[in-house]
């Protein structure tokens, strides 16, 4: 009997001791928050012997064309420029070249935190909403410079 | 539904007419031996008819005359006043027509041989597989009705379940246990019982051990359309599963063949030896299920194995009686409990997973609740003779919880946010509590107490309860109640804090108060009951999803960030519950050994729901109508034991019900679930002691009352009506026992 009381009790403590052992991790992970944006390319020499070149990426060339003929997002950008969150973020956006990164996903993701930078806290609020516009209206109008691999998404 | 408790209350007393005629002393006899007894109720030893609640012991014999599987099954098909609803994520509990949606079992306390098993975290406990007591092992089931929080403090407001194991007696020698549902569970189990003698004291040893794994069914969901993402402009993606059997983008569903399933190891040890008690107890749980629910499994793709839930608990509880005087009784606990939790859903959807470079997410939230505690109780018999009993105790435990949440990139597991969602906090909860039981004369019994519980995170709750029954004529009680019980809000509810969440503030513990009345007639073998009950619920917690201002003011505060989420939510106390209704309950048998048994019970209860910013409306997922039927034979010899038992549900409205905007409320038709078991000794075997089971089970209805998929809401996409969850609708178990050693198993 005392045989079986023991194998009794050594199947209960690995049981047991199953449950208990693998402990869970609940060390928080911590992710450093994403390098600083590189610092802007140097301006561009405006004097009167400066090369007449658009060095303007093809998006924000696209973007700041008139909407008519178009294609063009014009309308859109001016409503922003002249509110001041959604001005100071679209620069920020300009700056990070989050106009560059092809496709609209990673547009979000590298435009949110200037929209952050610029005061803007909710999606609803009119800053948000101008900025919106401008990404949607370049999602359509400018989409070949803009989302070159929108169906990579 | 007038007309249905009419006619429900006269069927019995029909039978009564019938059966009653042909009682006899045999019948007097057995009814008086049947007569349950319970200890829940008022921690120690009564009859239910005495017992200061409504309450219904479900047997082991019923068991095995019904094919009972597990508690869920056991309280839906035998029970009074208790149902659940089954999500294949999990059950839902209720009690006389209060059902809290998705409230992880939190508001009926479970205990097993009088170990509370609600765990703070959570505040949840499980009633299906998760449950991790082998059926075999449990001798019976007191089931509860109504606020017990006078002796057992928190959660207990619903009720409380006690579930009972075996003794040694009962469970001598050795038993195997081999069952399966055909083609989506298996289960094997080993129990066994020993009695012997140790240090010169009689001692005894039950264990029981199991493992239960299920696959399936296949269901088949969906379509439903995503439509556009609104991240990458492209069809929406719910599923990296490309095989044939998960619907194309931007449509969700397809046949879900590899995301259902659950695996559940225990083990169960009790040991007795003179006046000492122990009880250790392990339990993991793991289970996937198919589907997103924005209750119960927010973001994970479609028919994802990877993608489940893991509960394992450990416990021990240890008591010690001792007889101090002919007046005095102490009673000492010492227990020690361990819960562990994790969830990890991956998610595909490119607006739940907005990292640059990364298909899929993958979310993980661990938690974690340990406590040790101990209970002291004294009983002082004044008179000696039990007619004058004072029980005073005081319980204090220690907890420790701990929980985090982390957003992973699924394909190498590099973290993609810092942890979020921590919680790490140590608290202290005491409880003390009086009760004094007064039999004055041979037919009255009086019985009065209150509790008071504190905790770090809330000041004091009183929960008084005041009953009396008397016996009125022969074998009719009459019996009146009032009662209050309480819930602290669980550690997930006033502290947990995600990019969704906000923390909650100022939770407050929930209440509830009811009265009852109900009057009990014993006729020999059979007995009657019919109840009335009002109960009133208030400060009740629940997810609320801030308004637009109240989004923007947090934002501000900083408390939320509304450019990467929306649908903001926060635990706040906000509804109160007005329930009424009434119990019916039946059973009996006929016969010299009682070979034909029957039982019914029904309950019709009205709750309604309200709160400051909606208008009063039902509970969803409580039904308003619910009840249990039963009929079983025992032929004669070694020939089987027959046995029919059935459910019903009546209809239900879904969780998103009323918050969904579709254009049809969505509901659960009336669910009626008949069983048909077939059980005995397999004669004349090689191996002698073996013996079988075999049900079949139906369920007319297809749907449970849960909103399944991304469609959780009408929307400009998806403008058509709610899909539910599905029903397991036919289920074959056959099982095997094999009894060997000194006996059977009772």
């Amino acid at each position: 009997m005392r045989l079986r009381m023991a194998l009794i009790l050594a199947m209960s403590t690995a049981i047991a001791g199953a449950s208990a052992a693998a402990c869970l991790d609940f060390a928080p992970n911590y992710v450093a928050p994403p390098d600083a944006a590189p610092p802007p390319p140097p301006p561009m020499d405006a004097g009167p012997d400066a090369p007449d070149v658009d060095n303007r990426p093809s998006c924000q060339q696209c973007i700041e064309t008139p909407d008519t003929p178009g294609p063009g997002c014009h309308d859109e950008l001016a409503a922003c420029l002249v509110d001041p969150l959604c001005k100071s973020a679209y620069e920020c956006i300009l700056e990070n070249g989050c106009l560059t990164k092809g496709t609209r996903q990673k547009v979000i993701i590298c435009g949110l935190p200037c929209a952050e930078d610029a005061g803007i806290i909710t999606q609803t609020e009119p800053a948000a909403v101008e900025i919106l516009n401008v990404a949607s209206c370049a999602s359509k109008a400018c989409q070949t410079s803009c989302l070159p691999d929108a169906g990579a998404d | 539904m007038r007309r249905v408790l009419y006619a429900a209350a006269f069927v019995p007393a029909l039978v009564f007419a019938q059966t009653t005629a042909r009682a006899d002393d045999t019948a007097d006899l057995r009814g008086l031996l049947n007569e349950p007894v319970v200890t829940t109720a008022s921690k120690s030893a009564e009859t239910a008819t005495l017992a200061p609640a409504t309450s219904t012991t479900l047997t082991a014999e019923d068991f095995r005359r019904y094919g009972i599987h597990s508690l869920d099954e056991a309280i839906d098909f035998l029970s009074l006043g208790m149902v659940t609803s089954n999500s294949l994520k999990g059950v839902d509990i209720g009690s006389r027509g209060v059902t809290i949606t998705a409230d992880s079992g939190d508001h009926v306390l479970l205990l097993i041989n009088g170990h509370p098993v609600n765990e703070p975290l959570f505040g949840g406990a499980r009633f299906d597989r998760g449950a991790g007591v082998p059926i075999e092992m449990i001798d019976h089931i007191e089931v509860i009705l109504g606020p017990g929080s006078v002796l057992y403090g928190s959660n207990a407001m619903l009720g409380v379940i006690n579930v009972i194991t075996k003794r040694a007696k009962d469970l001598t020698g050795g038993h195997v246990v081999l069952e399966s549902e055909i083609g989506k569970s298996y289960r094997a189990a080993a129990l066994g019982g020993l009695e012997f003698s140790l240090f010169k004291r009689p001692s005894e040893l039950t264990f029981g051990f199991e493992f239960y794994t299920q696959s399936g069914p296949t269901f088949s969901f969906g379509p439903q359309d995503g439509g556009i993402d609104s991240v990458t402009g492209q069809p929406s993606v719910y599923t990296r599963d490309r095989s044939s059997d998960v619907l194309p983008a931007p449509f969700w569903g397809g046949r879900a063949t590899r995301g259902y399933y659950s695996q559940a190891p225990s083990g169960l040890l009790h040991f007795v030896s003179g006046n000492l008690e122990v009880t250790v107890k392990a339990t993991a749980f793991k289970q996937s299920i198919p589907y997103r629910a924005r209750y119960t499994a927010a973001v994970p793709d479609f028919n994802d194995p990877d993608s489940y839930t893991v509960h394992r608990s450990v416990w021990f509880d240890a008591r010690y009686h001792a007889t101090l005087s002919p007046i005095a009784e102490l009673t000492t606990r010492l227990y020690g409990d361990s819960f562990d939790y994790q969830d990890i859903q991956n998610t595909t959807s490119a607006s739940g997973c907005l990292y640059e470079n990364v298909t899929t997410c993958r979310y993980e939230v661990v938690g974690a609740s340990r406590w040790a505690g101990l209970e002291v109780q004294a009983s002082l018999d004044w008179l000696k003779d039990a007619s004058f009993v004072t029980l005073i105790g005081v319980d204090g435990r220690l907890r420790s919880i701990k929980s985090k949440s982390d957003a992973l990139d699924y394909g190498d597991r590099r973290p993609l946010l810092s942890s979020f969602g921590i919680i790490d906090r140590n608290d202290k909860v005491l409880g003390a509590y009086v009760q004094q039981t007064w039999l004055p004369t041979s037919w009255l019994s009086l019985n009065g107490g209150a509790r008071i519980d504190q905790e770090d995170r809330f000041s004091g709750v009183i929960s008084p309860r005041f009953a009396a029954s008397a016996k009125v004529w022969q074998g009719g009680t009459l019996k009146g109640v009032y009662a209050e019980a309480f819930r602290s809000p669980s550690w997930v509810e006033t502290t947990f804090a995600n990019p969704l969440t906000i923390v909650a503030h100022d939770l407050r513990p929930e209440r509830v108060r009811s009265v009852e009345g109900s009057i009990e007639q014993r006729f020999g073998a059979h007995r009657l009951l019919m109840g009335m009950f009002r109960s009133w619920w208030s400060d009740l917690v629940e997810l609320h999803v801030l308004t637009q201002q109240e989004q923007e003011e947090a934002a501000r505060r900083g408390e939320i960030d509304l450019l990467r989420a929306y649908g903001i939510i926060q635990f706040r106390n906000v509804s109160s519950v007005d329930n009424y209704g009434m119990n019916f309950g039946y059973e009996g048998s006929v016969g010299d050994t009682g070979q034909l048994r029957f039982g019914a019970n029904l309950t019709g209860a009205i709750a309604r729901r309200s709160d400051p910013q909606s208008p009063s409306q039902r509970l969803t997922v409580a039904p308003q109508t619910f009840g249990n039927a039963r009929v079983s034979y025992d032929l004669p010899g070694e020939l089987p034991t027959l046995g029919v038992a059935a459910h019903y549900l009546g209809a239900r409205p879904a969780d998103r019900a009323f918050d969904g905007n579709f254009p049809v409320a969505p509901y659960a038709r009336a669910q009626l679930e008949i069983r048909g078991t077939v059980s005995g000794p397999i004669p004349h075997s090689l191996l002698p002691g073996l013996s079988y089971r075999l049900s079949a089970n139906y369920a007319a209805a297809t749907r449970a009352p849960y909103v399944v998929g991304p469609a959780q809401y009408a929307s400009t996409t998806y403008t058509g009506n709610a899909e539910l969850a599905p029903v397991d609708r036919f289920r074959v178990t056959v099982g095997l026992q094999w009894d060997f050693g000194a006996g059977g198993s009772r």
